[in-house]
Order: structure tokens, then C-alpha cells, then sequence
């Protein structure tokens, strides 16, 4: 009895469970890349802010860096930061690293009812010093509160002004919007 | 020299790793090497600067610290005698795995590398123009570089040109500076590097308790974020702070789940490294520290929260301490000196944070993918404690981190606002985001959705 129920045993036959067939598989696969692409396309779409990085980060600056791809530092930097950029790098670019360079008053850079070449941060101290470092800036705004306004060695002429500040005359066919000059005339680079 | 600098900050990061957490996954602690080495870089640095070496002596500093590497690995290799088998490594992570072709997984791969490229490529292009940076953390970098000290010239009581951003610990800058010092025109560099390991890290933190696909997914979800994407490619303290924060409450919750040594070792060195790269980080490691508490009370624990706790207080401490005693620099700080109770504010406040939290322009549906998973969640939250750690360390961070903006000495109205909310609480709500993707994606009805319709067989 106990052989013939061990031999109808060995006779059942586990099935492994069923696959789905190869197309099913292939097709949900299929499905679910149409889904994928869908979903990242209604995004782009209907989401200003996935809108704005397909756009602006992803592809603008894609096809900026393509067409660009020789661009010089001094040309990104100018791109990016404008004339303030600029101008702070001519500075540096004319002036020894141990200058104390004075800055003229807030609204030469920021005249209240006119254009101006430069942007709000030219007024930051901070800011501006990177563009210069070593060399340091005083505004004239700390007139009383610095002791560097003494010791000023160099003068930024902004818009014409600064002249007069300076202790030798510079005469006025010679004269340019933007520049810097030594206190002293031996200082001149 | 460029190479060989960072390849042993990497070796380093390595050789730390092994050290603590030798446990864990290879390809983790290939993720994780250059934010760990970056840590001990800017460490060491500071060490220097105590002991009035020039920081300028890169040479020597690279030197010390392949020493320090090569010092550990043998240690390491003295203690674990590691076995070293290629056909090992080839047919378990590989052969295994190649069956495997999902083309929604390629698809979103492809999208991530194809991201990835153009952030990498843009990130390199652009020279540092962010006004943060530059007249802060990058400028103290390019000071420390030319004259061989963090405290250099831009804090000379004479002529100080330091801002506030200026006296944020100094893991970004001394890593900025030593990226001038490799000779790198631009510091960029770190932060791609910091970018570059969240991303990786995260879809390893995914793929632990899911499918590549749903990691695929949700990584792709964290590298498209509008404003995170915006700020990856940019000169900030934000990124690195993302990477420590969101991924040390990672390994910590990994920590408390799974009951691994190895990631509460990593959790600690990464939440301490994040007070070392960002002050505000510490509502983070006080909500690391809750699942520290947490675990602590249920085995009668002390230990690990001393260790922990005494971690992020040094890294806290010794900044403040240096500020205040070698760099003697001050800045008024912009909060109340008295707790007051002003529900007007209070109701300013919440409108702003509202407005930039629930913006889709800035998180795309990040948040209210977190939001709308919570809810279909609940049953599960209540019912089986789904997820429930992760939630109330996710929210009470977050709770914690609104009210760090309550204390700000501003009323929020439209005159006096600042950019508090708009722009320092929005970037801080980075290392939110790893956090509340990583539920979204492992809560029971995501896994329900990606393990059982979502799967191939």
C-alpha cells in the first residue's frame, strides 16, 4: 500500500509556473517606453519650471556652447557681467597689486535719471574686490569711516569724474569717461 | 597636478571608507569617496592653518594626505583580508543582471546621461559669476590660494571686504581654494563633483529596496528640479550641503532599518561634514539625531547619540570658535535676540513659504508628488508604520528649518523681505528633496507599482 501511494507520488509533477509569452513581455516593455517618453513630454509641456529646463538650461545653453565653443574668458566674463566686469578688469589690468584705488560716489555708477553701463553690484565692496584682488578699493563713501581713503594711490575716473580729485591737472582733450590714474604722476604704469 | 590632486583626495575618501564602513556596497563607496575625501581635505587644510602652515604647501599637503590613504588601506587590508576576484565581481554584478533589458529603464538612463552631459559641459564653460560666491565663499577660496591662509587679507580690520557668506564654515571654500591651488581656472569643479555624487548616490539609496526602473525614475525626477538643476551648475555652498545632509539622513535611516553599523559610521561623518559646510545643517543633524534618539531608547543605547551629538557640535564649534578668536571677524547677524510671539509675521511667513514650496516652477511636482503619496499612504502610515521614521524625520527637519526663518530679524513684509524666503529658504529645500523623492519612491504603493506592474519578468 505505502509503495504504491510512493509510486503515484513520484508520478505528480510540479508545473513551473507559466511564463507569459515572449511577445507579451516584449509588448509591455513597448508600452511602458511609450508611457516613459509620454510622461517626460507632458512635463516639458504643461510645467513651466520642466518647460524652463528643457529650454532655457537643456537647450539654449546646449546650442549657445556649440556655436561658441572658442569663446574667451574675458568674453564669457563680459557676456555674463557686463561693463562693470569690464571695467573692474581694466583696472586691474592698469594698476600694481599694492594700489589702493579710490571708487567714486554711489551715483556716478547709479545716476538716478540716466542710463548706466553698470549694474547694482559695482556698489558691493565685496564684489568688486574679487575682480581687482590684491589690489584694494575704497569707496568714497567711506570718506570718514576708512582709513585706506588716505592712502588712496589710484583714482577710478567714472564718467568723467575723479579729475579733480587728482592733485596735477589732466587736460580736458585728453580726458576719458572711464579710466584710472595715479595720485601721483611717477605712479604711472 | 591637477590628476594626481584629485585623484588622491578620491584614494583618501577611499581609504576612509574602508576604514569605517568596509562593509558596504563597492560601488557606494566609489560614490561616496570624493564628498568623505573633500571632508577630510578641507580638515587637514584646517589643521595647517592651526599649526601656521602655508596653506600654499600643496605639494605637502597632497603628499600627507596619499600617506594618510596608503596608512589606512593597509590597515584595512591587514584587518578584512579583502580577496580580490575579478571573475567574482564580473559574474555577480554583471552576468546576473544582463538578462535584464527594460527599455523604460534605458530610456531614463539615457535621459540622466544625456542631462548629466550638458550640466557637466555647461558647469565647465561658464566662469563663476554668482554674486554669492563672489563675494563670498569663492573669493575667501582665491584669498586662501594667493596668500596661504584662510585668514587673509579680505579680513583685515582695516580694509574688510568679507560679507556673511564670507564666514560660512569653511568645507566649500578650503575645497574651492585647493581647486585654485591645483591650478583649475575656476572652482567650479567641486561643486560638479558634489552634484555628480548626489545623483549616483541617490539611485543607489533607490535601487536598495527597489527596482532599477522605479531608481531610474526617481533619480531622473531629482536631476530635472528646475531651481536644483539651475544651481548645479553654479558656484554655491548649496550643493555640497545637499549632498551631506540628504544623503547622511539616508545612511542613518538605512541605519536605523536595517540595523547596519556600517551606515550609522557614514551617517555621523556625513551630517558632521554638513555643519562643517553649512551652519543651518544642524536642523538636519537634529533630525538625524531624532532616529539616533529613537534607536537609543529602544536598545538603551547612549553611545551612538554621544557620538553623534559630539560630532556635529565640534564641527559647529570650532568654526565658531576660529571666527570669533584668529579671525576676529563679526557680522551682525540678522536674528531676534528675544523669543516674541507675532502671529502676523508668523502668517507672512507661512504665505511666502507656501508660495515657493508648493511652486512648481522651482520643484517641479516633486513636492506635491511627496504630498499626494502621504495621503494615498495614510492607511499604510497608520496601519503598518509604513515609512513612519523617515515621515516625522522629514517633517519635524522641516518644521525645525521654517522656524529658523521665524527667528530672522525681518517682519516679511513686502518692503523688508529680503530674499529670505525666496531665495535662502528655497535653496536650503535642496536636501529636502533626495529625502522626500526617496519616500515617494519607497512607500507600499510606489513598491506595489513598480515591483509588481511595473517589472518584467
Amino acid at each position: 500500500m505505502k509503495k504504491a501511494k510512493k509510486r503515484k507520488a513520484q508520478h505528480i509533477v510540479t508545473l513551473p509556473p507559466s511564463r507569459p509569452s515572449y511577445f507579451k513581455i516584449l509588448l509591455k516593455n513597448v508600452l511602458m517606453l511609450a508611457g516613459s517618453i509620454l510622461l517626460l513630454i507632458l512635463l516639458a509641456s504643461y510645467n513651466d519650471g520642466y518647460g524652463w529646463f528643457y529650454d532655457k538650461l537643456l537647450k539654449n545653453n546646449f546650442v549657445f556652447m556649440n556655436e561658441a565653443p572658442n569663446m574667451t574668458y574675458h568674453e564669457k566674463m563680459y557676456y555674463k557681467l557686463g561693463f562693470s566686469w569690464k571695467y573692474l578688469n581694466f583696472i586691474k589690468e592698469n594698476t600694481p597689486e599694492d594700489a589702493i584705488i579710490l571708487m567714486p560716489p554711489d551715483s556716478i555708477f547709479l545716476p538716478r535719471n540716466k542710463k548706466s553701463d553698470f549694474n547694482s553690484s559695482i556698489l558691493s565692496k565685496e564684489w568688486s574686490s574679487y575682480f581687482v584682488y590684491p589690489r584694494k578699493l575704497v569707496y568714497e563713501r567711506e570718506k570718514t569711516s576708512s582709513p585706506l581713503y588716505k592712502q588712496a594711490n589710484y583714482i577710478a575716473i567714472v564718467d568723467y569724474c575723479g579729475y579733480s580729485k587728482l592733485p596735477y591737472e589732466v587736460k580736458a582733450n585728453i580726458r576719458t569717461q572711464y579710466s584710472v590714474l595715479p595720485m601721483q604722476l611717477k605712479n604711472i604704469k | 597636478m591637477k590628476l594626481i590632486g584629485w585623484i588622491t583626495v578620491f584614494f583618501l575618501g577611499l581609504s576612509i571608507i574602508n576604514i569605517i564602513a568596509y562593509r558596504i556596497k563597492a560601488i557606494e563607496k566609489i560614490s561616496f569617496a570624493f564628498p568623505i575625501g573633500m571632508g577630510a581635505n578641507s580638515i587637514i587644510f584646517f589643521i595647517f592653518e592651526l599649526l601656521h602652515i602655508s596653506l600654499k604647501s600643496i605639494d605637502l599637503i597632497i603628499g600627507i594626505e596619499l600617506a594618510l590613504g596608503i596608512v589606512l588601506s593597509i590597515i584595512t587590508i591587514r584587518k578584512m583580508r579583502p580577496v580580490f576576484s575579478f571573475e567574482l565581481i564580473f559574474k555577480k554584478n554583471v552576468l546576473k543582471k544582463s538578462g535584464m533589458l527594460n527599455l523604460s529603464w534605458f530610456f531614463f538612463m539615457g535621459v540622466i546621461l544625456f542631462v548629466a552631459y550638458i550640466m557637466i559641459r555647461k558647469s565647465l564653460f561658464w566662469p563663476i559669476v554668482q554674486f554669492d560666491s563672489i563675494a563670498g565663499y569663492d573669493f575667501v577660496a582665491k584669498a586662501m590660494a594667493t596668500e596661504g591662509t584662510l585668514n587673509s587679507s579680505i579680513f583685515n580690520s582695516e580694509n574688510p571686504v568679507y560679507s556673511i557668506r564670507s564666514l560660512y564654515p569653511p568645507l566649500a571654500p578650503i575645497n574651492f581654494g585647493f581647486a585654485y591651488l591645483l591650478g583649475h581656472t575656476s572652482s567650479q569643479i567641486v561643486v560638479l563633483i558634489f552634484f555628480l555624487c548626489t545623483i549616483s548616490s541617490f539611485y543607489l539609496f533607490l535601487k536598495r529596496n527597489s527596482t532599477h526602473l522605479c531608481a531610474a525614475f526617481f533619480t531622473l525626477l531629482l536631476l530635472i528640479t528646475p531651481e536644483y538643476a539651475a544651481f548645479s551648475t553654479i558656484s554655491s555652498s548649496n550643493i555640497p550641503c545637499t549632498f551631506y545632509t540628504s544623503i547622511g539622513m539616508l545612511c542613518l535611516y538605512t541605519w536605523f532599518t536595517e540595523k547596519d553599523q556600517n551606515y550609522f559610521t557614514i551617517g555621523v561623518v556625513l551630517m558632521a561634514f554638513a555643519v562643517w559646510t553649512r551652519t543651518e545643517a544642524i536642523v538636519f543633524a537634529a533630525g538625524g539625531g531624532f532616529m539616533i534618539l529613537l534607536d537609543g531608547i529602544r536598545n538603551k543605547k547612549k553611545i551612538p547619540l554621544l557620538i553623534f551629538g559630539l560630532a556635529c557640535f565640534a564641527a559647529l564649534a570650532l568654526w565658531q570658535w576660529y571666527i570669533k578668536q584668529i579671525l576676529h571677524a563679526s557680522f551682525a547677524q540678522p536674528v531676534l535676540d528675544h523669543i516674541t510671539w507675532d502671529p502676523e509675521k508668523l502668517g507672512r511667513m507661512f504665505d511666502q513659504i507656501k508660495h515657493v514650496t508648493f511652486s512648481t516652477v522651482y520643484f517641479g511636482v516633486t513636492i506635491l508628488l511627496f504630498i499626494g503619496m502621504v495621503v494615498l499612504n495614510i492607511k499604510n502610515i497608520f496601519s503598518n508604520r509604513d515609512q513612519v521614521i523617515l515621515l516625522i524625520s522629514i517633517f519635524s527637519t522641516w518644521l525645525l528649518y521654517v522656524a529658523v526663518f521665524y527667528f530672522i530679524n525681518t517682519d516679511y513684509t513686502s518692503s523688508s523681505m529680503e530674499g529670505w524666503i525666496f531665495s535662502g529658504y528655497k535653496r536650503g529645500m535642496f536636501c529636502f528633496l533626495p529625502l522626500i523623492l526617496f519616500y515617494s519612491a519607497n512607500n507600499k504603493i510606489s513598491q506595489q507599482v513598480f515591483n509588481k506592474y511595473l517589472s518584467l519578468p
